[in-house]
């Protein structure tokens, strides 16, 4: 029985075990998007990118947290947050109980000490100019660590040899271009570990990097939480390195967290379509696997402009009802026709309706050159033609309307993360959580 | 068994570097087939993109090239250099890492089509050129409604689904992919990949796909080719190289690749050699657990049933030369 959820409290998921060092609370990062010269001036404003969307979330002493995602998901932006990097613009991030949203750069600098990152890329994260014993000194002598130069030198030296570049006197005086790729991502790691912080954020740390020195650098990562008892926020897009490194594994996807859970369970029984794609797609080194991959059709949906509902609606195979339909997810529908349709067909059927953001209203699709009428039967044969796809479950009916075919769209509901029964799961998905009056079993795939 | 498309023996591609000679490829052979896809994988620096570069005759000024490129029954090394320029692109397509610095920002996606067919395809007409394009476009998922967009109006995977069409659409019967998916997402990837096996069906060229993701040549390939310091050390059929390699390279590049069903992470100790100077006997010597004495002293001649090029086949050395090599520690001082 589908009851009301609770959506003020967030679901025990998204909380780590045990006393948290940090607290997430319905973060929301979002970037102006900036208009052209004229709308600047006229202080119209072209949108906003919703980069982070509410991300409530925890961090226990010690523990990995992954956070997966593709491009665009605001994986990376939720890591920079964290660290004061980017504003927040609303929401909350506490550090041992410490406000760190509207900190002046003044106040968090200081706590930076605690909290460092390491970059994707270690050739763009050390200054060339520098010898890697000043790149590491340097941040020794802002957070006034030491009083002396030598002490500073000496402490650079240990954090050297602590990644393995030993003995540190070959390493010290070597200026980056000296250094091999991985050598870069481990001094790198020097710089952040030598400030002895708590949590160290990855961004994909080693994605840069040579197939062979991989496995190098993630453990030495793994080693040094073990030695040094350090706390990472893992960010990446490889699930098969956030399978063996992390322990608890957040998926994003267009600024949410759509799925969380322990990394045991959400790889061996993913309950999100999203999840279930990611991992469904992941190369594997052997050939006797010869899994027929149903990918997600389309790309990423642009961030300014995000679905309506579930953003991953419009690429999901498991859509129905209630996941947020709307007139302009037909567009989508009618270009993969026209990738399949002979060439005649598409030269007539493309000039039916508009291009672009004309294509449809809130409400309807639009005729251009042609009659709704016509509208209407081109929309009619493509259901016929597919009647299984996901589109039609939120299309109660079509009606030919002045110059338009209007669209009667299930009604659609925004999931929320939810805790999954009698697991440590949340996810954020109505084929496990379905709103009051839908049937998830009308969706082509079974939720599991 | 049709004839290979392309069948090179002995290549070599050396380079001018500050320090002498790099011998970037010294010695490689192979032949594929059509509709054949051959997996070329190694570490950063073994020599792979020069190999592509060398079979396209790309090679930059100051390098020379040497062996036999039979492509088609006609020797690639050996014909006049405009001859061999014209059979590039429409003979021979090459799809590159990074599809946004390899499509000109200010030419539509229809322009980029027309001025491919119209070098190489002198006697079509505008209107067959454009249908010529919109079908390999077609065949790639990108809708037609697209066709005059610039390409900063795609995302990341259409672009580099448009550079394949690019190259489809001149109907080469040779198709060299270089790192087609590295800037990838996981899911474009897939996507790249699942569209590499349409393409076989449908236009069946041959394909050398480089990359350095063994899970990708599991998947996309029929062969497989390792190689390592310039030389390929061992070829075959994907299926039995992966289950059996018989190349210690091969086992250590196959161990450390990190999948979902990794427990224990792996590494190769070292990194590749400098290719001005490279190991004498065997190249993989200093960083083999398992060298012998032989192994710096003569190179290894290629030993069945897959071909891999390693002394620890043979199985006739006497116990002097099987005895194990001493072995200097190999440090994070020489890490790649």
């Amino acid at each position: 029985m589908p009851t009301k959820p609770d959506l003020s409290k967030p679901p025990p998921a998204t909380r780590a075990p045990g006393e948290p060092i940090v607290e997430i609370t319905d973060l929301n990062v979002y970037f102006a998007l900036r208009a052209n010269a004229t709308a600047r001036l006229l202080g119209r404003s072209s949108g906003t990118v919703r980069a982070v969307d509410g991300v409530t979330l925890s961090l226990a002493p010690g523990e990995v947290l992954g956070l997966v995602g593709e491009s665009g998901s605001g994986k990376s932006t939720l890591g920079r947050a964290l660290l004061g990097l980017v504003p927040a613009t609303s929401g909350s991030i506490r550090f041992h109980g410490k406000e760190l949203t509207g900190l002046p750069e003044s106040q968090l600098r200081p706590l930076r000490r605690q909290l460092q990152m390491v970059f994707q890329d270690p050739h763009a994260s050390l200054n060339p100019s520098m010898t890697v014993g000043r790149a590491i000194g340097d941040a020794l002598r802002i957070h006034k660590m030491y009083t002396t130069a030598e002490e500073r030198r000496a402490a650079v030296g240990v954090a050297l040899e602590r990644v393995g570049l030993a003995p540190a006197s070959r390493f010290i005086d070597k200026y980056p271009a000296e250094l091999s790729g991985g050598q870069k991502q481990r001094a790198v790691i020097a710089r952040a570990i030598v400030l002895e912080p708590e949590l160290v954020v990855a961004d994909e740390p080693i994605s840069m990097l040579d197939m062979s020195v991989r496995a190098k650098i993630l453990g030495l990562l793994d080693e040094l939480r073990r030695d040094l008892g350090l706390t990472y926020v893992y960010i990446t897009h490889d699930l098969a390195s956030a399978r063996f490194f992390c322990d608890r594994v957040a998926i994003m996807y267009l600024g949410k967290i759509v799925e969380i859970g322990p990394v045991g369970e959400i790889f061996e029984n993913p309950r999100h379509p999203y999840t279930k794609a990611l991992l469904g797609a992941v190369p594997d080194p052997d050939p006797s696997r010869t899994v027929a991959r149903d990918l997600p059709r389309g790309e990423i949906p642009d961030a300014a402009d995000p679905p309506l509902g579930c953003s991953f609606h419009p690429r999901c195979p498991a859509a129905f009802g209630p996941c947020g339909w709307e007139p302009r997810d037909v567009r989508m529908v009618l270009e993969q026709r026209w990738t399949i349709v002979p060439a005649d067909h598409y030269a007539r059927e493309a000039k039916l309706v508009h291009d672009g953001p004309r294509f449809a209203s809130e409400n309807a699709v639009d005729a251009a050159s042609g009659s709704p009428g016509e509208v209407l039967e081109l929309l009619e044969d493509e259901r016929a033609a597919r009647p299984a796809d996901p589109l039609w479950k939120g299309v109660a009916g079509m009606s030919v309307s002045g110059r338009a075919v209007l669209m009667d769209m299930k009604p659609a509901v925004e999931p929320h993360l939810q805790q999954v029964p009698g697991s440590d799961v949340a996810v954020s998905c109505h084929l496990y959580h379905p709103p009051t009056g839908s049937d998830p079993a009308e969706s082509n795939v079974a939720p599991t | 068994m049709t004839e290979p498309v392309l069948d090179v023996s002995d290549l070599r591609v050396w380079y001018a570097g500050p320090n002498g000679p790099v011998r970037a490829v010294d010695g490689v052979s192979f032949a594929l087939r059509p509709g054949e896809v051959l997996g070329l994988v190694g570490e950063s620096g073994c020599g792979k993109s020069t190999l592509g570069r060398g079979l396209m005759g790309l090679t930059p000024r100051g390098s020379a090239v040497d062996g036999t490129v039979s492509f088609d029954g006609q020797d690639l090394l050996s014909m006049p250099k405009r001859e061999r320029d014209r059979l590039r692109g429409a003979g021979m397509g090459l799809i590159f890492q990074e599809p946004m610095t390899r499509l000109d920002p200010l030419m539509r996606i229809s322009a980029h089509f027309d001025e491919a067919l119209k070098t190489h395809e002198k006697n079509l007409s505008k209107k067959e050129r454009e249908a010529r394009a919109l079908e390999a476009l077609r065949a790639l998922g990108i809708p037609p409604t697209r066709f005059r967009n610039y390409p900063h109006e795609f995302s990341g995977g259409m672009r580099q689904r448009i550079m394949i069409a690019l190259a489809l659409a001149l109907r080469p019967k040779f198709i060299i992919a270089d790192e087609p998916t590295t800037a990838l997402d996981v899911l474009v990837e897939a996507q790249i990949l699942n569209i590499l096996v349409e393409i076989r069906e449908r236009f069946s060229p041959a394909i050398l796909l480089i990359t350095h993701n063994l899970g990708i040549v599991a998947e996309a390939c029929d062969r497989v080719a390792v190689m390592y310091a310039g030389r390929i050390v061992e070829q075959g059929p994907v299926r039995d190289v992966f289950a059996a390699p018989a190349h210690p390279y091969t086992q250590a590049l196959l161990r450390s690749t990190i999948s979902l069903t990794t427990q224990e992470l792996h590494s190769i100790a070292g990194a590749p050699p400098d290719l001005v100077a490279p190991p004498t006997g065997c190249r993989f010597h200093p960083r083999c657990p398992s060298a012998m004495q032989i192994c710096p002293q003569v190179s290894p001649p290629k030993f069945g049933p897959h071909v891999a090029e390693c002394w620890l086949l043979d199985s006739s050395l006497s116990e002097s030369d099987a005895a194990p090599l001493d072995k200097q520690e190999v440090s994070v001082a020489d890490e790649a």
